[in-house]
């Protein structure tokens, strides 16, 4: 056996093999699977609230924060309401339901 | 697409030599002919017929006799020529020919708007699509090739020059161009070498807003609402994707559990976390005395020091919003000593800083803005210490921000917001990315500067529309064209009646 050998690696070779197997429907499986059993282990954390109390813990702390900005703000704002109704009826604002279309983008959100 | 072969090669020079040989000649038919023979060499990678037949095309082209007709299909050749020195990487060549295209196509549109009456209205509409349509397209193959040999000055050039000369013209007509100048600003932000992340939202807020005013003065208004609908689509996923926002996240409330999760909670825990909860989320008419009620049962019971804390401070807000001020700050003095038992320092730390940005806010609403300044400080120091509870951190820094701009302190706001600006990428909370920018409006429209102002507001609509936050996107929305109205009236625009 020599006394020092070397390995070649094919940057671009491994990082498409890392690609594939990203790609592959067992690596999707498993990543599902870790998902839920991290999930689950916040549920059973919180005894099932964990989405609930989740949610209302970021609405009230928002609450919190926009009345202050908006208390602080307030002045600046009002003198422009007057001229916000002509505009939104030439819009026309109806609701914009974005969640389908933004849902599409791949995004890895677990980072709990 | 099938692959050109020399039989279609010959096929096309067929055809170009009857249509030659004809006594009428069709001007248009045969200089888009070698401009199709151009496009088949180009694919066989036969460079010089290809220039060739290019050239041949342009001359062609001057002998129609309509000049917009004459002026687009001149332009599209010589684009051609453009790109194919640009498939053999010859750029500063494919840049002169891009450059010629544009000359012509930005002399078409003038002349366009200059003889718009003149002209029937279908015309006008079918002309000037065609025509802008080249125009966006070969400015951002011009800006292609520069971002090709790393040239970002001359890239943003190619923009901000066409940008000045239109927005100078005050003409409403020009906005349509204008809008699509911002467009291709989103194209450069996006495909430079490092994603330019801060002109790549300018630009984006600046599109929303334009788009409003092309509709405006469009003769195609319809075009303008299609093509408004998509881009909030269109936009939005780019946002998304380029900050890698995760949707439904609700960050604060998961720092908030990760924190909770650090305690060995029991169920009594739980159940009173769920009073404090419903309590908080209600409007409760006898808020005060239930949460007293709560915190003597949560005594009683010998439930955790976090969840005891948790109800004080909600007394501490409860009473500052009867205006008992003395009472809350006794009870500030009683949380901070609870809140020292607890054991668990991340947990602790996260207490300290939830507690004094409640002292803060009660400071804030009697209107002690250096002690308010002070207790928010010191709970941006406490969130800051555990790397899990930065968003509550960036956002008792907008809190802290919007009480300089109060004080008319608009260099220190700027400066005070730099650092969730700097963690924005990495949080990608949608809900912090609103409020920033709408921080950042109002410093600049406190600043006078309000077209920037207006961008900010249309930049933090997006994001309060990617938090399905839809009465604030429309409120934002609509302040930044009011302002961006304004800004053009300022400059010399007619002004904009939206009724």
């Amino acid at each position: 056996m020599p006394e020092t050998f070397e390995i070649k690696l094919d940057k671009k070779e491994v990082k498409n093999t890392i690609e594939d197997i990203e790609k592959s429907d067992y690596y999707k499986r498993i990543a599902d699977q870790v998902k839920k059993i991290r999930s689950g282990e916040t549920n059973q954390a919180f005894k099932g609230n964990a989405d609930k109390w989740r949610d209302l813990f970021h609405n009230l702390a928002i609450n919190d924060h926009d009345s202050v900005i908006m208390s602080i703000m307030h002045e600046d704002y009002l003198g422009y309401q007057a001229y916000i109704d002509p505009i939104k009826k030439f819009i026309g604002f109806h609701k914009l339901d974005l969640k389908k279309t933004l849902e599409k983008v791949d995004i890895n959100s677990d980072n709990e | 697409m099938t692959p050109t072969s020399a039989k279609d090669i010959a096929k096309l020079m067929d055809a170009i030599a009857e249509l030659e040989r004809a006594k009428k000649k069709d001007y248009e038919a045969i200089s888009d002919s070698y401009l199709a023979l151009a496009m088949a060499q180009k694919d066989l990678q036969d460079w010089n017929s290809s220039i060739e037949a290019s050239e041949d095309s342009i001359k062609w082209a001057k002998k129609i006799n309509d000049k917009f007709v004459k002026s687009f299909k001149i332009s599209k050749a010589t684009e051609e020529i453009g790109s194919t020195y640009e498939a053999i990487e010859e750029f500063s060549k494919a840049i002169t020919y891009y450059n010629d295209a544009i000359d012509t196509l930005e002399k078409s549109i003038e002349g366009l708007i200059k003889e718009r009456k003149k002209i029937s209205e279908e015309d006008f509409l079918k002309y000037s699509t065609l025509t802008r349509s080249l125009y966006v397209n070969y400015l951002k193959r011009k800006i292609d090739v520069y971002l090709k040999t790393q040239d970002e000055k001359k890239a943003k050039e190619t923009i901000q020059k066409p940008w000045q000369k239109y927005l100078k013209k005050k003409d409403p007509d020009y906005l349509e161009i204008l809008t699509f100048l911002a467009d291709i600003n989103i194209h450069f932000a996006a495909h430079q070498k490092v994603k330019n992340l801060d002109l790549l939202i300018y630009a984006i807020g600046e599109l929303v807003i334009l788009e409003f005013f092309a509709k405006k003065y469009s003769e195609d208004q319809k075009y303008w609402s299609n093509k408004m609908h998509r881009d909030l689509r269109e936009k939005s996923k780019i946002l998304v994707e380029t900050l890698r926002i995760p949707l439904d996240e609700q960050i604060l409330g998961k720092e908030m559990l990760n924190i909770l999760k650090q305690e060995q909670l029991e169920t009594k825990d739980h159940m009173y976390i769920d009073k404090i909860l419903k309590i908080r989320s209600e409007d409760v008419a006898k808020k005060n005395e239930e949460l007293m009620n709560i915190i003597d049962a949560i005594k009683k019971d010998e439930a955790a020091f976090i969840v005891l804390s948790m109800a004080q401070n909600e007394l501490i807000m409860s009473l500052a919003e009867e205006n008992k001020y003395n009472e809350a700050f006794e009870k500030a003095k009683d949380v901070m000593k609870i809140i020292k038992k607890i054991k668990n320092k991340l947990v602790k730390n996260f207490m300290l800083g939830e507690t004094q940005l409640t002292i803060f806010r009660v400071n804030a609403k009697r209107q002690d803005w250096k002690q308010a300044e002070k207790e928010v400080k010191k709970a941006i120091d406490y969130f800051e210490e555990n790397i899990h509870t930065m968003c509550h951190a960036c956002f008792a820094t907008l809190e802290l921000a919007s009480l300089y701009i109060t004080q008319k302190n608009l260099n220190k706001a700027e400066s005070t917001l730099e650092k969730p600006i700097e963690r924005c990428a990495e949080l990608g909370s949608p809900e912090l990315l609103a409020r920033l920018f709408e921080l950042l409006g109002g410093i600049k429209l406190k600043n006078e500067k309000i077209d920037e102002a207006a961008v900010h507001f249309g930049a933090s609509a997006f994001f309060y529309l990617i938090a399905n936050d839809q009465d604030k996107y429309r409120e934002f929305l609509t302040l930044g064209i009011h302002l961006y109205g304004k800004f053009l009236e300022s400059i010399g625009f007619e002004a904009v009646q939206f009724t």
